[in-house]
């Protein structure tokens, strides 16, 4: 190699190191970051992330129960047998749909529905045996009409109903400063459930057993 | 119908409140025992388990609340349940798969009085003489049927008390040389002896017991001296392909496949031909200077390079599924995989954080510490300390 050509080369190369350094000025310091004042916070301007993105980097450390659990759960709390006949068939139809794992991030809808239906049976049960429900409201008296017992100027077995029944199946999984607001949300349940029903006590035992099924269907009996 | 949506609703809507937040001792012991059982405690068992707790003694309160039947008949088994099957499904028949590994986790911690050694250390569960039945059944154990085990599972056996152990050798019809724990289940023979060329065996106990599939394990390095001649060399007429992608399953994977050469699944049963290779092994011969199988021998060609990493800590060479399971039953990978695995189940995440590594780290190390490999334990401290920093 001649002398001419070495000094090709070096002066290409100086050329080629020379590009390189602007680049490393031009391209690697963020675009996005600029230094306003010595002390002042550096502004990062980044795309919103999706909705998706958001709950794919979120680490979450509960799970929801699995069908399995979940059957066995809802016994425990209504103290329904989970081999009981009518709760066993509800179970087989509805097995398919309850979650498979305790993946929270793969909560679907469909297993809510899943889980109302399987709760409304417990409570269904539970409500109809005498020794069960008593376990729960030891004063409930069932040959009220709904009138009589949901109105609102007999607020005391409204009261009992729903304060006993967020006692036992929720246990310590809700905050206490929560416990007037899901209180009050069970309540205007109540309310709501009587628009419409006769007065008589066959409606008293079917708002009842609403108000044990949105509360036996919540997160905080199937998340652990 | 209006009720019905209006009950749904509600039922959300409380759910949008936060979940496990009472008085603190009181909602660890209430999350604890849903975490290891899957079902709430009785107040009397959080009692005792909340004591626990103020006392600063989670695994106090964990050992309380594995005494509840659920942590067998629904934890273990269902967690169990999705390494039995190609799917990795959960919700399949109980199995005698399924029985062997919790009975095993369950008689986990049992010590013999005279030598004060482990009599059910876990690392047995790919190499030990063992099989668990259900007692009290109508239906006897077959080992060509599933039957015992379904019809135990369907009449709510109860996994805790009711799980008798016994040995494969005296019920399986296979001899004592040819048991490799739950390799040789009728379960594991269905799944992954049937048919195929038994490569799939090993596939599945690699990602069930090491946490390892192939492709993780793939290095293209490793001599392909014993890939098989059922393995094209040029596929789809380039060699590249295989020099570059399939070399590096098969020369580790091949090696080690001789192990399970006289096993196959025939007729509902695990069947074992001691000097045959059977026929589905050796039927396809695609490259004629390939590797051909003669013997149950294996050797372990990711001993050396990037696989040592396993922590291979055994012989890396054998004859037959017994030792070849002892040797992935002793390596580092399989320690770190049951606490990888017990850390999922109970802290509900995966280990990613450098935090989170470190103490599954630390929990496999703690889990095979004296051979001891002792399962229930693993479960008490990896539940304690995820509910104790949470």
């Amino acid at each position: 190699m001649n002398k001419n050509n070495m000094k090709h080369i070096y002066k290409f190369a100086s050329i080629a190191l020379l590009t390189g350094i602007v680049g490393l000025f031009t391209h690697c310091v963020p675009e996005t970051t600029k230094i306003e004042a010595i002390d002042a916070p550096i502004k990062e301007v980044q795309a919103p992330k999706t909705e998706g993105e958001v709950l794919l980097a979120l680490e979450v450390s509960s799970g929801v129960k699995s069908y399995e659990e979940t059957l066995y759960t809802l016994s425990a709390l209504t103290g329904v047998a989970d081999t009981n006949a009518n709760v066993r068939s509800v179970y087989n139809d509805v097995k398919v749909s309850l979650p498979t794992d305790s993946e929270m991030k793969s909560y679907l809808s469909g297993h809510q529905v899943a889980l109302a239906k399987l709760a409304a049976e417990y409570c269904n049960e539970m409500i109809n045996d005498v020794t069960l429900r008593q376990k729960i409201w030891n004063n409930a008296n069932y040959a009220l009409t709904k009138d009589v017992a949901f109105k609102s100027a007999n607020p005391a077995v409204r009261e009992e109903l729903v304060t006993k029944l967020i006692g036992v199946f929720w246990g310590p999984s809700a905050a206490e400063e929560d416990k007037p607001e899901l209180k009050q949300e069970l309540l205007d349940l109540i309310d709501d459930l009587q628009e419409g029903e006769v007065n008589n006590t066959a409606s008293t035992g079917i708002i009842v057993k609403g108000v044990c099924t949105a509360a036996l269907s919540s997160m905080h009996v199937t998340v652990k | 119908m209006k009720n019905i949506s209006r009950i749904l609703t509600v039922s959300l809507a409380l759910s949008a409140f936060q979940a496990h937040a009472g008085p603190k001792e009181r909602e660890k012991a209430y999350i604890l025992h849903n975490r290891l059982t899957g079902v709430p405690g009785t107040n009397a068992v959080l009692d005792l388990m909340e004591a626990s707790i103020v006392q600063g003694n989670y695994e106090a309160a964990a050992e309380e609340a594995i005494k509840n039947k659920n942590f067998y008949n629904v934890t273990l088994k269902n967690w169990v349940k999705s390494w039995s099957n190609r799917d990795q499904n959960p919700r399949v028949e109980f199995n005698d798969f399924v029985a062997t590994v919790v009975g095993m986790i369950r008689d986990s911690g049992t010590k013999d009085a005279v030598t004060n050694l482990p009599t059910m250390p876990f690392d047995q569960v790919l190499y030990g003489d063992i099989l668990y039945k259900v007692n009290g059944q109508a239906t006897a154990y077959a080992a060509n049927s599933n039957d015992h085990y379904r019809n135990a599972e369907n009449a709510g056996a109860n996994l805790m008390t009711d799980l008798v152990r016994e040995t494969q050798s005296a019920n399986n019809g296979l001899p004592l040389f040819a048991i490799a724990g739950v390799m040789t289940t009728r379960t594991a023979g269905e799944n992954y002896y049937q048919a195929g060329t038994n490569r799939r065996m090993n596939r599945y106990m690699f990602i069930n017991f090491l946490c390892k599939d192939y492709e993780e394990l793939h290095d293209i390095s490793v001599p392909d001296n014993n890939v098989e001649r059922d393995v094209e060399r040029n596929p789809g007429g380039d060699s590249r392909t295989y020099l570059n992608k399939c070399v590096g399953c098969h020369a580790g994977q091949d090696a080690l496949r001789g192990a399970h050469a006289y096993y196959d699944f025939n007729n509902g049963a695990v069947t074992y031909t001691a000097g045959t290779v059977v026929g589905k092994i050796t039927r396809v011969n695609s490259f004629s200077d390939g590797k051909r199988t003669i013997n149950d021998s294996w050797t372990n060609s990711w001993a050396q390079g990037k696989n040592a990493s396993l922590g291979w800590r055994t012989v890396t060479s054998g004859n037959g599924a017994k030792s070849l399971g002892r040797m992935l039953a002793r390596s580092r990978a399989f320690s770190v995989c049951m606490a990888k695995k017990v850390f999922k189940q109970v802290c509900i995440k995966d280990a990613k954080s450098v935090a989170d590594k470190a103490v599954v780290e630390s929990l496999a190390t703690s889990f095979e510490a004296g051979q001891e490999y002792n399962m229930k334990k693993l479960f008490v401290k990896t539940s304690a300390g995820c509910v104790a920093n949470e």
